[in-house]
């Protein structure tokens, strides 16, 4: 069942061009990013490393702005335009419902993941770099986009409108990533830097500049910033559960129509 | 044998609103089930609290024997069109059914069987590779019903089922239904369409503000609603014949070669009886004595109390509602 949910989520991003105007969108984003690396004056000062670490932040943060958007409608719109009703009238249980839609949405990431492989590998030559940057982008990547989603999913459920879900979950983004782009000098304080430890956009960050420019490798040596990661991951999983059994208690219509 | 769908003091509330109040009613394998109510009353509650959309906030039910907290057991037992119609616009009629077919997990090589059989039920065989979007109205709700009927359903939950559809695209999901419930499948129709009640269902259940208000045939409706019969009374003999059995009564002279006289006699059925045996004491050939006035709307306006404009209108109805006009439904025979 989670399968033909799957299925039905990539079919329908696929049908109505939504994942492909992402996808072009990103390539577009990382083309001109590697582009401005490459020819800006000042930039091409910068070291190699601090440039893989800069192009890592970027395709990161532009996986969980796009996949953040794109969860936080891949639920209501079962409400909005009342396929809901219909889908809970057949055997299909809310978890498979939910499995379904969150992996499809980290096919979305998985397929921005692939459009930026060969930006990474070429910005990464010469470096010995490149297994590492490949592999922290996407294991960093995924526990991000994996906790943004489960967080929109659970947002979704506690709104249902896409509306209402999308602006919630951004403004969730921004609260958590805005701050990781402080400079050090603004981080100096107690509360910030709590904030900064607690913070998975942050620990995201961190973790790249670990192993990217510190050559900090293991994950063993990055567990200080995965470990964050996780925290968030579990925290947006048991959201998610409660606001769904929450909704399954509700039913899928909370006022007479 | 159990019953296909039992409700025991089942009540909803959204809020403040008590959309279900202590709602019980039976309904019995293989029957057709008529759901009436006014806009409001709680149909559409009670329909998605039964196919398990909705949890009650008290009482119990059971659907096809199954108690309604197992909404996945029940789901594969019963077929429902529901009020609320969305449709996956960008699949095509086909996909869009062979989606539902694997959610039953139909397999997949008996899957384009169930859905060629489905589309050429509902008629829309040859619109099985144009997309959902491009569907009319009619054809969107046969696609429902299709879908509906995807699992082979033992009860089928039908809300509105012909709305929107023009009068041939009516008569066929009509004819649908009637095949269906001849096969054996229970049918629970909530309709505004009083006529379409009055002329497929065989027992109604009129709900109002979330109660129960009335229950049973048309004539135990009529009945419990202090409504009296209409009986077409027709003699040989004339005017002056049926004048002399029936002193005061509303007499029109038929033309033609034989002499013949019509009339409307009021009451229920066992006051017609003894209204027949008076003419026939009387020596006057009665040929023909049916009943009429079985007119559904002047059932449920009497039994929901509403004043007349609150009350969802049937326009096959208001055609007919004449005095002396009631739908075409007849339970007494010819003689």
């Amino acid at each position: 069942m989670i399968r033909l949910i799957w299925a039905k989520e990539v079919r329908a991003e696929l049908y109505t061009w939504r994942s492909a105007l992402w996808l072009l969108l990103a390539s577009l984003i990382f083309s001109f990013t590697s582009y401005l690396l490459l020819t800006n004056k000042e930039l091409t000062l910068l070291d190699q490393t601090e440039l893989l670490w800069l192009l890592g932040k970027i395709i990161v943060g532009t996986a969980l702005l796009m996949v953040t958007i794109d969860a936080s409608s891949i639920l209501t719109s079962e409400f909005e335009h009342h396929t809901a009703e219909s889908l809970f009238i057949a055997p299909i249980r809310l978890r498979d419902l939910v499995i379904g839609k969150f992996l499809a949405s980290l096919t979305l990431w998985g397929a921005l993941y692939v459009v930026a492989v060969p930006y990474m590998i070429v910005a990464a030559a010469g470096t010995r770099l490149a297994p590492a940057f490949l592999g922290y982008v996407a294991l960093l990547g995924t526990l991000g986009v994996a906790a943004m989603v489960l967080l929109a999913l659970g947002i979704a459920f506690l709104f249902r409108s896409s509306k209402n879900a999308l602006t919630t979950t951004l403004v969730v983004l921004l609260g958590l990533t805005v701050p990781a782009l402080f400079t050090s000098a603004l981080k100096s304080g107690f509360v910030a830097r709590v904030f900064e430890r607690i913070n998975p956009v942050d620990s995201i960050f961190a973790a790249l500049d670990n192993v990217l420019v510190d050559y900090q490798l293991s994950p063993l040596q990055n567990g200080r910033f995965l470990l964050p990661l996780a925290g968030f991951l579990v925290a947006a999983f048991a959201f998610a559960v409660f606001a769904a059994r929450r909704f399954e208690r509700q039913g899928i219509v909370r006022s007479a129509s | 044998m159990p019953a296909a769908i039992q409700v025991d003091r089942l009540s909803k509330s959204y809020g403040p609103t008590r959309a279900v109040v202590d709602l019980s009613f039976v309904v019995e394998e293989g029957e057709f089930l008529g759901f009436l109510g006014p806009n409001g009353a709680g149909k559409t509650t009670t329909i998605r609290i039964l196919t398990g959309i909705l949890r009650p906030d008290g009482g119990r039910g059971e659907v096809g024997g199954l108690d309604l907290c197992h909404r996945e057991a029940i789901a594969r037992e019963i077929g429902v069109v529901p009020e609320s119609r969305g449709f996956y616009d960008w699949m095509t009629a086909s996909e869009y059914l062979t989606f539902f077919a694997r959610a039953y997990r139909h397999g997949k090589p008996a899957e384009p069987k169930v859905v060629d059989s489905l589309l050429e039920q509902v008629d829309l065989a040859r619109s099985r590779h144009t997309r959902v979007g491009t569907f009319s109205r009619g054809m969107k709700q046969r696609l429902g019903l299709a879908r509906a009927l995807v699992n082979r359903p033992r009860i089928l939950f039908l809300d509105e089922p012909t709305l929107g559809l023009d009068p041939q695209g009516q008569q066929d999901i009509k004819n649908l239904l009637r095949h269906l419930n001849s096969d054996g499948v229970t049918v629970f129709l909530s309709s505004h369409l009083l006529s379409e009640v009055a002329e497929l269902c065989s027992r109604i259940v009129v709900i109002d503000r979330g109660r129960l208000v009335g229950e049973g045939t048309l004539d135990g409706l009529r009945r419990k609603a202090g409504l009296k019969t209409g009986w077409h009374v027709r003699v040989a003999g004339g005017r002056t014949a049926l004048e002399s059995a029936w002193p005061g009564a509303q007499i029109t002279a038929l033309p033609g070669v034989l002499p013949e006289a019509e009339g409307l006699f009021l009451g229920d059925r066992a006051e017609a009886n003894r209204f027949l045996d008076d003419l026939r004491a009387c020596r006057l050939e009665v040929l023909k004595f049916t009943a009429s006035g079985q007119n559904l709307e002047e059932i449920f306006l009497a039994l929901t109390r509403r004043e007349e404009s609150d009350v969802p209108r049937d326009p096959a109805n208001d055609r007919s509602a004449a005095p002396g006009k009631g739908s075409t439904r007849q339970t007494g025979g010819s003689r």
